[in-house]
């Protein structure tokens, strides 16, 4: 052990295991309480870790960070999330996942708040951590296992034990391979399963027995219990119970919200009629699942009986595979999406990246830039599940056409040529999750400006944009006009503020729909001890953001890269958005307004200055 | 006059997440008093369309033979 930082800073150990895999030393380190006040932990304090100690390295190595936040631990609801970071080999830049389940919990059990994998493994190992302690194993048995398969034999290994695994798509180095816990909960985006891949890490292993303490348990008890109110009161998060994440998908449909037919139909009620929550909750549902101590409880567990696309009991999909699989598809075969649903998470891949890749090839085999030949004679065609359900096997194992499309879209595009870039559906090479810009003009916006390309969780723009939630006395409207682009700069500003930090704790994106604007600091200091209030909330949000913004920049990141791919700039002829595109250069404008960024793209100087704690990154872009 | 509501996301009561009616309502009645009728006037977080355009102003008269679609407001991720 060394540069143990001691306080009375809660919530967090401030013990981070380091492990170099290619000598299999381990240390712990901790880092100045200022800096998980600063940076709140999660992504905020993997960035903070990734600037200090790799950004300047000369050996090129790209860790793997995986880090709770200062809430998982405790029994506040929506915390029992954990984050992976590193620099993303399907974008190129910052990259990085939250995931629920029961990970997380039993990672801060261990007294420690993350682990950096560094280095790659000579053989596949997984590793196991008990306590503060950690051995590396042989995974030689396991490697080339499923997901599902990979925990089963853990979890019966190390009993009461937790584990986070990567399929055969991270093994194979497909970039958008994910990390599994609990079977249904993944660290889905950005191909964090890659990295872990690519160190000969099969899987990480968790017990322990520590309990994460609060800073002041009176404060604490009383807000979780308003906020169990809070949830208890909220429509949304009743419908998002009892119909799962999907229980939006007949509302969107009404208002532009759903990608159709790889984003080029405005509305197909066929669609929601047979992929929506309410059809999906009749036909397949088993019973729903929690992540520890959430009492909404959106997860599916599902079934088919029978048929060619049967499928054991096991997790059904969420609204964006519904999406990704189904209506991106044009996909009316509820149980063929199921399955596609099974076989993604079984491989371990990020099903959003997926289904965009999959309807960009169908776009190319359409327009003659793929050809039948390059595929066994076969190919793909929107309606058509059986060859998606093979091409998904042979993604994850990089067969055939599978070896181009498990680069993701804009990779493949880029090997195409051709035009086919076009047909990519992507923001900084991540593709766009299924909520549609151009019926929600500010996602889109948010989707631009992300830090890990399009994103829809790190910011809270989807439930303002919608009205579903109304955040007081922060500068943000009750209802705004989806398909307006004027006036969204502000919005997403303030939005990413507020999302940012809850991002960082690591609050699920749900809970936060029914926590009010004072919860959320008064929730980090009844923790931390830190004395936030929502001023030095939304400083951290920012801080935060330009954080990653500034690595971005390092790699490369200019304005040109904060844009719409060409998709979302034609109209559809039909549906409640017909017509509509979203104005790129206006919000484009607004936004780097709001933000404090120069017209390169960078923040400027006093950005940097007023943000505080970011005087390296002003001498890392100037100078 | 005559017309068609399709209610979705509790609406009416926790145990009809979706509730379809044909209803009778006077001449002249406008979406708020529609709401009201159906007790679900002092939610704020809905979505009302008529046959399938979003309505933001409540004061519209209904017409006869209209499909009123109410849902609540959620999202999915």
């Amino acid at each position: 052990m060394r540069d143990i930082k001691e306080g009375k800073m809660k919530g967090n150990w401030n013990r981070i295991l380091r492990l170099d895999l290619s000598t299999g030393i381990a240390v712990e380190f901790g880092l100045d309480e200022a800096v998980w006040r600063d940076f709140i932990g999660g992504s905020g304090v993997a960035a903070y870790i990734y600037k200090e100690q790799y950004l300047r390295r000369k050996d090129g190595e790209n860790p793997l960070i995986v880090l709770a936040g200062p809430l998982t631990g405790t029994t506040y609801p929506g915390s029992s999330r954990f984050a992976v970071c590193a620099r993303s080999p399907l974008t190129g830049i910052w990259g990085e996942g939250t995931c629920g389940g029961n990970f997380g919990p039993m990672l801060k059990n261990c007294g420690i708040d993350g682990i950096v994998l560094e280095g790659r493994a000579a053989k596949p190992v997984y590793l196991f951590v008990e306590n503060r302690s950690v051995k590396v194993l042989d995974a030689s048995d396991l490697w080339g296992k499923d997901t599902y398969e990979t925990i089963d034999i853990l979890e019966e290994r190390h009993k009461r034990a937790r584990v986070m695994t990567i399929g055969p798509a991270g093994e194979n180095g497909v970039k958008y391979a994910n990390i599994c816990n609990d079977k249904g909960d993944f660290i889905g985006r950005t191909g964090m399963g890659c990295v872990m891949g690519g160190k000969n890490v099969k899987a990480v292993v968790v017990l322990g027995t520590e309990r994460t303490e609060v800073a002041d348990k009176a404060a604490y008890d009383e807000l979780r219990k308003k906020l169990l109110e809070q949830i208890k009161a909220s429509t949304p998060a009743l419908s998002l119970h009892d119909m799962g994440t999907d229980a939006s998908m007949d509302l969107g449909m009404m208002t532009g919200d759903i990608p159709i037919r790889g984003w080029s139909l405005g509305e197909d009620f066929e669609m929601s009629a047979a992929l929506g929550g309410p059809t999906m909750t009749e036909k397949f549902l088993v019973k729903g699942k929690a992540c520890l101590y959430c009492p909404i409880a959106c997860r599916r567990v599902m079934k088919v009986d029978g048929g060619p696309y049967a499928m054991e009991e096991g997790p059904g999909p969420e609204y964006e595979t519904c999406c990704s699989l189904g209506t991106n598809l044009h996909n009316p075969v509820a149980e063929a999406t199921l399955k596609a649903n099974e076989l993604a998470n079984r491989f371990g891949m990020d099903t959003i990246t997926l289904g965009n890749t999959l309807s960009f090839a169908i776009d190319c085999f359409e327009n003659g830039l793929l050809k039948p030949e390059q595929n066994g004679g076969v190919a793909l065609k929107y309606r058509e599940m059986d060859p998606v359900l093979e091409m998904i096997g042979k993604i994850a194992r990089r067969e055939g056409l599978g070896d181009l499309l498990a680069e993701g879209s804009r990779g493949a595009a880029r090997k195409l040529g051709g035009g086919a870039e076009k047909y990519a559906v992507h923001v900084k090479g991540l593709e766009l999750p299924f909520h549609d810009p151009h019926g929600w003009t500010g996602l889109g916006l948010a989707y631009m400006m992300s830090t890990r390309g399009a994103c829809h969780l790190q910011h809270l723009v989807h439930p303002v944009e919608q009205g579903m939630v109304y955040y007081e006395g922060v500068g943000l409207q009750e209802n705004y006009e989806g398909q307006q682009s004027a006036g969204k700069g502000a919005m997403v500003k303030i939005a990413e503020d507020l999302g940012v930090p809850s991002n960082a704790m690591v609050i699920c994106q749900f809970v936060a729909w029914c926590m009010t604007v004072q919860d959320f600091p008064a929730i980090l200091k009844a923790v931390t001890g830190f004395d936030y209030d929502i001023q030095k909330y939304l400083k951290a949000g920012a801080r935060i953001w330009l954080i990653k913004r500034c690595l971005n920049n390092f790699w490369g990141v200019t304005e040109k890269d904060d844009t719409l791919p060409p998709k979302m700039l034609a109209p559809y002829k039909e549906g409640a958005a017909a017509g509509n595109v979203p104005d790129v250069d206006l919000m484009r404008r607004e936004y780097y307004e709001a933000r404090g960024l120069a017209a390169d793209g960078k923040p400027s100087p006093a950005t940097l200055d007023a943000a505080g704690g970011l005087e390296d990154m002003k001498k890392l872009l100037y100078g | 006059v005559k017309v068609s509501v399709h209610t979705t996301g509790y609406l009416l009561g926790r145990d009809q997440y979706r509730k379809n009616l044909e209803l009778e309502i006077a001449e002249g009645s406008t979406i708020r008093d529609l709401l009201s009728e159906l007790k679900i006037a002092e939610l704020a977080k809905i979505a009302v369309f008529i046959d399938r355009e979003r309505q933001k102003d409540l004061d519209r008269v209904l017409k006869a033979d209209s499909t009123v679609e109410i849902f609540t407001l959620v999202g999915g991720g």
